[in-house]
């Protein structure tokens, strides 16, 4: 193990597959003044994978100077906290309605939305993606899980997922600003729930949830903290990623071609985006118990830091890792984590990043950063407000 | 009757697999893919057809002859 001190946090959220730049290729775990950084693939995914490591999202609260015990409780009991049996109970109760079919009958809506935001856009040479196009896709899909009019609802899913997430970055000068966030959040669910109209167990998630309670696998209150949960995951990871993903197409014209050419890479290229450069520079865990990651000594309560940037440039793994491959097929990216609390959502997700590549390659014969100088300059997640970009439509379409 | 490969050491515990053919993928305490049978009925031949198609870490597999 290397010497502390090789990166710090702020660097690291810059650039998260930085610490290859400090430390030696072959490292996979370093001791930090936050605690431990998880560098290695196949640690990182070994270490999310390890039941003696908690999700930590109580610490998250408490780091970020939130007491509310009404949240502490809720957070508790969620299905992002919960292990063993309770978290088997819900898992299996929440994660039944997020089904590869459910996401192909969505599919098409998807496109249709993709489409008509493209269409708005029409001829313009210069386009700001975020707020033209990416934005209301994730917060268009998100309403219809929920059975809400996305139109009425889509800003204030886009928003609350903004600010909710907030809580994973440890700040506690962010305290109030969190306590706030959940606190609207957390209203909203309780609204949602009680001008809710049964319908269909099939029809949405909250109708699913009901259908669940009916036959006794979960309560009131773990609809309530289910809904609140999946809300705060909604839609900022995949917003981020999105315009991440067409940051990286812009940077890299020939990959934008390739895909043009060979639009059946859209899947794979999704992956590349996720690996090349994720949302999360970390995935945050809490020992539980004292143990041991890669044959370093690990106490309870250590807070330990999966850097999923570094382990998706970890060349032990992956060949050039530095080069944005949409064609790559080598380990799956972790930004949606591994094992038991692997992302519910992340189907819905992949699918839309692949709608976004399909219709807009479709109609773009290339796109670039207007100021790449700015762009490369730019702090790295910048991208969740804002991607300036100049694109060039095809004559002729190429059918995707 | 056709028979998994019950090797699954690429699972990455998305459990997709167990909501498309949860008559013979489960999880377990670790969130990863337990295969309930490796000799499957011809019945959940094409569920597990799905399974296979959409795993994300392309750890299912039919075994070969």
């Amino acid at each position: 193990m290397v010497a502390n001190e090789s990166f710090t946090v702020d660097e690291l959220v810059q650039t998260p597959w930085l610490p290859w730049e400090r430390v030696a290729p072959e490292t996979n775990v370093v001791r930090s003044a936050r605690g431990v950084e998880v560098l290695g693939y196949d640690v990182s995914s070994a270490l999310l994978r390890n039941t003696d490591f908690s999700t930590g999202l109580l610490e998250l609260f408490d780091h970020s100077g939130v007491d509310d015990a009404t949240f502490r409780d809720l957070v508790e009991s969620s299905v992002n906290y919960a292990e063993g049996a309770a978290h088997t109970r819900l898992r299996a109760a929440i994660g039944s309605f997020f089904t590869p079919a459910r996401v192909a009958a969505m599919r098409a809506d998807v496109r249709a939305d993709i489409e008509a935001a493209l269409d708005d856009i029409g001829d313009a040479a210069e386009v700001e993606l975020v707020g033209q196009l990416i934005r209301d896709v994730p917060a268009g899909v998100f309403a219809r899980l929920l059975g809400v009019d996305p139109i009425a609802h889509g800003d204030f899913i886009s928003r609350i997922s903004e600010e909710s997430v907030r809580v994973f970055e440890m700040d506690p000068t962010l305290g109030e600003h969190v306590t706030l966030a959940w606190t609207e959040l957390t209203n909203w669910v309780d609204d949602l729930i009680a001008i809710h109209t049964p319908g269909t167990p099939d029809s949405n998630v909250i109708d699913h949830l009901l259908a669940q309670q009916a036959a006794g696998n979960v309560t009131a209150n773990d609809i309530r903290s289910a809904l609140v949960t999946l809300l705060a995951a909604s839609t900022d990871t995949t917003q981020i990623l999105a315009a991440l993903m067409f940051w990286s197409f812009a940077a890299n014209p020939d990959q934008w071609q390739r895909l043009r050419e060979h639009p059946e890479l859209a899947s794979s290229a999704v992956t590349e985006s996720a690996r090349y450069r994720p949302g999360d520079a970390w995935i945050f865990r809490v020992a539980t118990v004292d143990t041991h990651i890669d044959n370093v000594p690990v106490h309870a309560g250590d807070h330990v830091f999966a850097l999923i940037g570094a382990a998706h440039r970890d060349q032990r793994v992956f060949t050039s890792p530095d080069q944005f491959d949409i064609g790559r097929s080598e380990r799956m990216p972790l930004n949606w984590g591994v094992g038991r609390h692997f992302c519910m959502g992340r189907m819905f997700a992949v699918m839309e990043l692949e709608e976004l590549l399909l219709a807009t390659s479709q109609r773009w014969e290339r796109i670039e950063h207007q100021d790449p100088a700015a762009a490369a300059a730019a702090p790295y997640l910048s991208v969740q407000q804002q991607l300036p970009l100049r694109v060039h439509r095809a004559a002729a379409s190429v059918p995707a | 009757m056709p028979t998994l490969n019950p090797d699954t050491h690429a699972c990455i515990g998305a459990g997709i697999c167990t909501n498309t053919a949860p008559s013979v993928f489960e999880l377990n305490d670790n969130g990863l893919v337990r295969l309930r049978t490796v000799d499957v009925d011809p019945a959940d031949v094409e569920a597990v057809d799905a399974a296979i198609a959409i795993c994300p870490a392309q750890a299912l597999a039919w075994a070969q002859g």
